[in-house]
């Protein structure tokens, strides 16, 4: 299932092939992964926010034939909408999936890896504060092509926007960006400050 | 970009994290494709009950209008050529004077042939409506056609409140 292309894997997941399914997760899981980390400053977040995208990917495959070669752009889409509905669907699908009678598979506790991970999500959650300033679909941009390695081309098929305009939303937040990091004085310490992803639990 | 504007270096998914959500998601998904062939019905189930309770709303409105609304008559005069059941008739629609009248002024015109009767007389058909029929005299002819006279219908009916 491995060798095949992105492209037949999604044609049988059209037509209700779970493994098929499997195998693109499996594939590309690590890539939203990184960039739902990117979005949020936290890991366990992270992986939850993957699978929710997996899962509407899913659910929404009969009606999204893919664009590209590549499935990526389209499942970044995805978790460009999962991430801006987060805070209303986490707790619905963490549920969803707490109801499924899987062993829970503990990874080693390296302390090294948990030091490392612990020290990217402090740096992350600095980078985010001053992200949080910029506009949405300039955080958007940023976070494909800077932070993903998407290509201009692949960045607007995600968005749904022309080419030029994320060259223009691109260069506009870059610039913001570095004016933001030389005007916003010191670092704020992010144990004062931490990023708060709110689940309604009502 | 300055190391402040750059994110932390990508890492992998944990692996044995990795199998689980995989394991996870192939999971829930097999049980929901099982699922989605329920859903769409279900969706039919829930939209045809919503029309069924829109349907029974609107009957029992509609009761309640009919039941409760002011009794419009609709009753009907029939103007008959000559002093039978069995022929030419015009109807027309009740209004508040006399079914007498009515049809002395529009027998002329609906029975061209014929010539103005001298009298009238108004009977009660089984239908409840009001036949008016034409009279020579000042006879029964409501009781030669085999009917009630209005005029005595009415008197019985006020005669009994």
């Amino acid at each position: 299932m491995s060798e095949l292309s992105d492209q037949v894997l999604w044609q049988r997941a059209r037509e209700d092939d779970a493994p098929a399914f499997g195998a693109l997760f499996e594939r590309h899981a690590g890539r939203i992964y990184n960039y739902c980390f990117r979005r949020t400053g936290d890991w366990a977040l992270a992986e939850d926010l993957t699978s929710a995208t997996f899962l509407v990917a899913w659910r929404s495959r009969r009606g999204a034939p893919l664009q590209a070669d590549s499935a990526l752009p389209l499942l970044y889409g995805i978790a460009t909408n999962v991430l801006r509905n987060q805070r209303r669907s986490l707790r619905r699908r963490r549920e969803a999936f707490a109801r499924l009678p899987l062993e829970r598979t503990e990874e080693p506790d390296f302390a090294e890896e948990r030091t490392i991970r612990l020290d990217d999500q402090a740096t992350m959650r600095r980078l985010l504060q001053l992200f949080a300033r910029l506009p949405r679909r300039e955080q958007d941009v940023i976070a494909l092509c800077d932070w993903s390695g998407l290509s201009y081309e692949d960045a607007a098929v995600v968005l749904d926007i022309p080419i030029g305009t994320v060259r223009s939303r691109l260069a506009r937040g870059r610039r913001r960006l570095r004016e933001l990091a030389t005007t916003s004085g010191p670092e704020v310490d992010v144990d004062v400050v931490p990023l708060r992803i709110e689940v309604n639990e009502q | 970009m300055s190391s402040r504007l750059t994110p932390p270096p990508e890492r992998d998914f944990p692996a044995g994290r990795l199998q689980q959500r995989k394991e996870q998601l192939v999971s829930q998904i097999s049980g929901a494709s099982i699922a989605t062939a329920p859903s769409r019905p279900r969706r039919l189930l829930v939209a045809a009950a919503a029309v069924a309770v829109a349907g029974i709303l609107t009957a029992a409105a509609y009761a309640g209008y009919a039941l409760t609304r002011p009794v419009t008559p609709v009753a009907t005069i029939g103007c008959y050529e000559t002093d039978s059941l069995d022929v030419n008739t015009a109807v027309l629609a009740s209004g508040t004077g006399s079914p007498v009248a009515a049809c002395a002024a529009i027998y002329a015109s609906a029975f061209p042939g014929s010539q103005q009767p001298a009298h009238f007389a108004a009977c009660v058909l089984p239908s409840g409506s009001v036949g008016v029929f034409p009279s020579e005299t000042t006879g029964d002819t409501c009781k030669s056609v085999g009917l009630s006279s209005l005029a005595h219908t009415r008197a019985t009916q006020r005669g009994s409140k």
